[in-house]
Parts: C-alpha cells; structure tokens; sequence
C-alpha cells in the first residue's frame, strides 16, 4: 500500500515542476555506515563485541546520535518497518504507520499515520527511536523539539542503498553484526538472481507508475534493477532527476519498448493497456511482455527486494524465450 | 473577426497534428487526418502505429483541448456578463471546486458508475456551488462586487476542504482523483472528446441565445427591467448553461484555471464590450488559447509532459494580475 506515498511524492513533486529531486535525498550522501563514536575500530566481524553505545550514525538527516539501545521504536514507514523484524527486534517495534502491513504482525501494532503526521500521537507511544522515509511537513524539526530520537532514511534509488539502510537500521537499533548479515543475504540473493540472466542488450523497458503515464527512470530502485540487468529505461531520456517523469503516450509509442512493468497500484493490465489507443503495435504488448508488478514489493525498498528483482527476472527471461 | 478566429484555430490544429516526440512528415500527417473526413480517401503511407499516433492521439487531444478551453473561456465571459462583474471566473464563483467534489464523490464513492456518470455529477455540484456563492453574494448586498467574489471564495475553499477530506478517506482512488486534480489532457482519446461535446454544444446554444440580454443587463439591472428584460430569468439560464459546461469541461480534463478569465478579458482589449462580440470569439478564442498551451505543455519537454495547468496559469497569472491593476475602484 504504498500508493499513498508515491502520491505525496507527486503531491510535492508537481507543484515544484519536479525542479527539486523529489524523493531521493538519499543520493548527495555519505554512504558510510555506522561508526561508534567511542570507539572505531568496532566493526561487523563475525563476532562483533556488543555496540558502544550511545553512538553515531550517519542518516539522511546528517549523522545523528543515538544515546542508548533503542526499546521502543516507531516505524513511519513500511519498508523500514521490514527491515526492523528482519533484524530481529520486532518486539521493541511499538508503533508503525498505516501501510505497514508486513510482516502480519507489524499489522498489528499501534498504528500513526505518517502523511497526516501528529507528533503528539508518535508522542504518545513514547518511543525512543523513530523511523522516517519522508519528511514532508518538518517532521524531523517537530519530533527534535520534542526531544526524540529520529531518523530519517528516504527512498532508495540504487539496490547498494537499500543495503546500506539495513545496515545503518542494523546499527541504529543496537545490532550492527545482524544488519550486515542480512545485507549481505539480500545482496547475494540478487546478484544470484541477476547473475542468471543472459545476453539482455537491446532490449527496451518501459515501468509504468500509474495510468497517467508517470514512469520509473533509472534514478529510482526499480530503474536500477533494470539498469542493472543490462535494459534501456525509455523514461531516461526525459526524466529531469526526479526518478519519476511524466511521458508523452506518442514517445512512449515510438520508443516501443521491449517489456513493460505496471504498477500494481493502478487497476491496469495487459488487457487494459492493449486497449489504450495505439499500442497495439508496442512490441511489448504484441508479444504479453506487460507483467503487473506487485505495489508493495515495487514501491519498498527492504528485506524483500529480492522478490521484486525475481519477478523482473521471471519476466525478463519469459519475454526473451518467447 | 470571427473567420480570423477560425482560421488560427485552424493553423493550431494542423500545427498540434504534425508534431510530437515521433518523427512523422507532416504531408503525411494530414493526409491520415484528411483520410479520416468524411467523402475523402487519401492513402498517407503511414504506418499503423504512426495513423494510430495521428489519429488516435494528436487528433483527440487537439479536439479535447479546444473543446474545453472554448467552454471554460465562453463559461467565463458568461460568469461575468451575468453578475456584471469582470473579475468573476468558473474557479472564483466556485463552480470548478463545486464540480470537483462532485466528480470525487463519483470517482471515489461510486465505482459502479461508468464514466459517462461523472459530468452529470460535476454538474450538480457546481450548480449548489454556485449557488450557494449567489445566494450569500446577494445577502452581501446586490450590486458589491467584493460581495459576491468573497462569497466565492468562501464556497469555492469550503467546498475544496470536503473534497480533500473525501480523497484522504479514501485513497485508494486518491491518485486517480489527485491526478485528475491538476488537470489531465496527456491520456485523453475520442471518447472524451465525444462525451464532451454535446455538452459544449447545449451551452454554447443557450448562452449565445442570450447574448443581448447580457448586454443590456451589463448596462444595469434596473434599467435592464425598464427595459423590459426579465433579468433573473436570464441570469437562471446563463448560470445553468455556464455551470453545465464548466461542469463538463472539469469532469473531462480537470481543474485547468485561468482559461475563464484571461480569454474574455484578451476579447475584450481586441473588439470591445458587447457580448454580441465577446461570447462566440471567447468560444473561439478559448479553443485556441488552451489547444497552444497544451502543445506547449507536451511540446517543451521532449518526449515529456508538464501538467497543463501550469502552462495556462503561467500566462494567465501575470494577465490577471496586470488586469487587477488596472481595473478602477
């Protein structure tokens, strides 16, 4: 369900006419993980000696310091949500936001809503450690002043990213050795699937966000999976820098990709699409290579990437044998 | 006046049908659009995908464009002939937010209704906005002018508040709706042109058939009467028909602003006062005004699109400013 933020991406996107890289604060970044500040040499050995805390970490909100294991966290956001019972502290997880529906239990805690954000109902959970994907309304500033704990960890454009998240969540939450680790199995889990794929040069992508042609270029996750697999995104050439251009149906028609992927949060479908009017001819949609993307799994950016980059793959490899 | 109206629509057309991101020769172009008017048979050469590309989305979003652009702007300069108040537009009297919330009540809270239903809807609400904004303009006091724009104002927010509160409790229609907001004519194919034009051609008939009782209203109501014009009868009828095709024209490509308002007002500084004049050039005149920003809108970013209401309003908003700065008391 994270319809709901790509839509406030846009809501904040259009009316700056996408000048600003919406979305992605992540990029101008550090990508440092963490380093206590006490001591240095601490890193994720096999046997980590236990985490100095309080500690230093580098966020998309600057390097931030977090004074004690964190007992009480707050999850504004669904993928990092993943991420939190993925390194095993689900039971210190004692609020999340509305679309925070895996796994099935993070369903069932508290729940805030992270787009009409109340700092005193995050308040109230009394958490000493929040997590945040968007800071649309001066979040981070309202909860500083409230004297919490917060981290700020945006959207990821490139799979590295996504795996630096966990271990910057990793060592956030006290548990640095498990954040590596489960990096590092998402990391080996898709370069196996990414090194299944043969010869893909040539072949064009098109990854429709929604039914008014928004499209994922390259600077998005979803793009670099493509990027990755040897694709040309057809939205690169368009795309300003927001990750998210808005096309032209003609030049998406010209373009004629080879494959397109579809948001599963619109209704659209093969069938819909076939019937939109002159893209009959797209080679993709002539030969079925038009797969609807699961939306949770496309719009997040956690511990179950590797599902999404399957899915491509799965994809990828039918249109190619086909 | 009139035939050098049609005739820049004319050019905009031919110039909306030869361009776009793919590379198609622009004889070739009109032969496809030439091949489809009835009685003649030309053989373009084109390529399915490329009459397709012409015929199936330049030629709409021309029609679509125009189509609007002509009711917004008529709707417009009737909305001012009515209330004999130059600065009233369908987004000040709050017609447009009227029909927004009306088209998120169908989009979002009536999915069985095919899209057809969605005007008829937009329409009711912006007849109660309206309304509404002309009951409380009258109570303010009949001949105020700030009256009935702050009343305006006052409904249009009110009634953009309920909408946004509808969208967030349900979103998951919100991107569709929110979409929708910022105006739309990226996707739009034949079938919004045809679902639009009977409605353009209703308002455009009864608004025109008042056009001298608009100009005798805009000497003055009372001398109006003494006239022998029953003006709340025209009044009636001007707002239902400018209501119904703002309602239309927002059900079909969103809240595009500034249409209303720059149009009649550019008419106005070219051929003068009378409504005789203003209505059908303002028809005219809005076709061609939204069809140029629309091609600016796909045309500037190659192979892109920026939304078109920030084209209008990046015209529209430094017009209406210079008018508000000249227009006395």
């Amino acid at each position: 369900m994270r319809k709901v933020e790509r839509v406030r991406r846009f809501a904040v996107c259009i009316p700056l006419l996408m000048v600003a890289a919406c979305g992605s604060p992540t990029s101008d970044l550090p990508t440092t993980t963490a380093t206590p500040t006490t001591d240095p040499a601490v890193s994720t050995t096999a046997v980590a000696p236990p985490p100095a805390f309080p500690l230093q970490i580098a966020t998309d909100n600057g390097p931030v310091t977090i004074p004690a294991p964190p007992q009480r966290i707050v999850s504004l956001s669904p993928t990092h949500t993943e991420m939190l019972y993925v390194l095993g502290v689900g039971d210190r997880v004692v609020g999340t936001d509305l679309y925070s529906n895996f796994p099935a239990e993070a369903g069932d805690t508290p729940k805030v809503d992270a787009f009409n954000f109340s700092a005193e109902a995050v308040a109230a959970l009394r958490p000493d450690l929040v997590v945040l994907a968007f800071d649309f309304q001066g979040e981070l500033e309202t909860l500083a002043s409230l004297g919490i704990t917060a981290i700020l960890l945006g959207p990821a454009t490139t799979l590295e990213d996504s795996y630096r998240q966990l271990e910057v969540l990793g060592a956030a939450v006290g548990e640095p050795a498990e954040g590596a680790r489960q990096a590092g199995i998402m990391q080996a889990e898709i370069d196996r699937l990414l090194g299944g794929v043969g010869q893909t040069t040539g072949l064009s992508v098109y990854h429709e966000v929604d039914a008014s042609l928004y499209a994922a270029s390259s600077t998005s996750l979803v793009g670099d999976i493509y990027r990755r697999l040897g694709l040309k995104n057809i939205a690169d050439g368009v795309d300003p820098g927001s990750g998210f251009p808005q096309l032209n149906p003609e030049y998406i028609i010209g373009e004629d990709p080879d494959l397109i992927f579809l948001d599963g949060g619109g209704k659209e479908t093969l069938a819909s699409v076939a019937a939109r009017p002159g893209w009959q001819s797209i080679t993709a949609v002539e030969r079925g290579a038009v797969t609807v993307l699961d939306e949770d799994l496309a719009g997040r950016w956690g511990p179950r990437t590797p599902q999404l980059v399957e899915a491509v793959v799965r994809a990828l490899q039918e249109s190619v044998t086909v | 006046m009139l035939l050098a109206g049609g005739a820049v629509l004319a050019a905009i057309g031919v110039a909306s049908v030869v361009s776009g991101p793919v590379g198609i020769s622009p004889g070739a172009a009109l032969a496809e659009i030439a091949d489809h008017l009835p009685l003649l048979e030309v053989d373009s050469g084109l390529t399915a995908s490329e009459a397709a590309i012409v015929w199936e989305l330049r030629a709409p979003r021309f029609v679509t464009a125009a189509l609007v652009g002509a009711m917004l702007a008529m709707a417009g300069a009737a909305f001012q002939g009515v209330f004999r108040n130059p600065l009233v537009d369908p987004y000040l009297l709050g017609a447009a937010a009227g029909a927004g919330l009306g088209a998120t009540l169908a989009i979002a809270y009536a999915e069985w209704l095919p899209s057809v239903g969605v005007p008829p809807a937009a329409f009711v609400g912006a007849l109660a906005a309206v309304g509404i904004t002309y009951t409380v303009g009258r109570l303010a006091g009949g001949g105020n002018r700030a009256g009935m724009l702050l009343a305006g104002v006052a409904i249009a927010s009110f009634f953009t508040a309920v909408q946004t509160f509808l969208q967030q409790r349900r979103s998951d229609s919100v991107r569709q709706v929110f979409g929708w907001i910022l105006g739309r004519l990226n996707t739009v194919g034949w079938a919004e042109a045809r679902l639009l034009l009977p409605y353009v051609m209703a308002t455009a008939v009864v608004v025109l058939l008042h056009r001298r009782q608009l100009d005798v209203l805009a000497v003055g109501e009372d001398e109006a009467e003494a006239l022998g014009l029953r003006s709340g009868r025209t009044r009636v009828w001007v707002v239902i028909a400018a209501s119904l095709g703002t309602a239309a024209a927002v059900a079909v490509s969103g809240l595009i602003g500034f249409v209303g308002i720059v149009v009649p007002h550019a008419i106005r500084l070219l051929a003068g006062a009378s409504y005789r004049v203003i209505l059908p050039l303002s028809l005219l005149g809005g076709a061609a005004f939204l069809a140029v920003c629309d091609l600016t809108a796909r045309s500037l970013i190659q192979g892109g699109e920026l939304p078109i209401g920030v084209v209008t309003a990046f015209v529209g908003a430094p017009f209406f400013a210079s008018l508000l700065a000249r227009t006395p008391g």
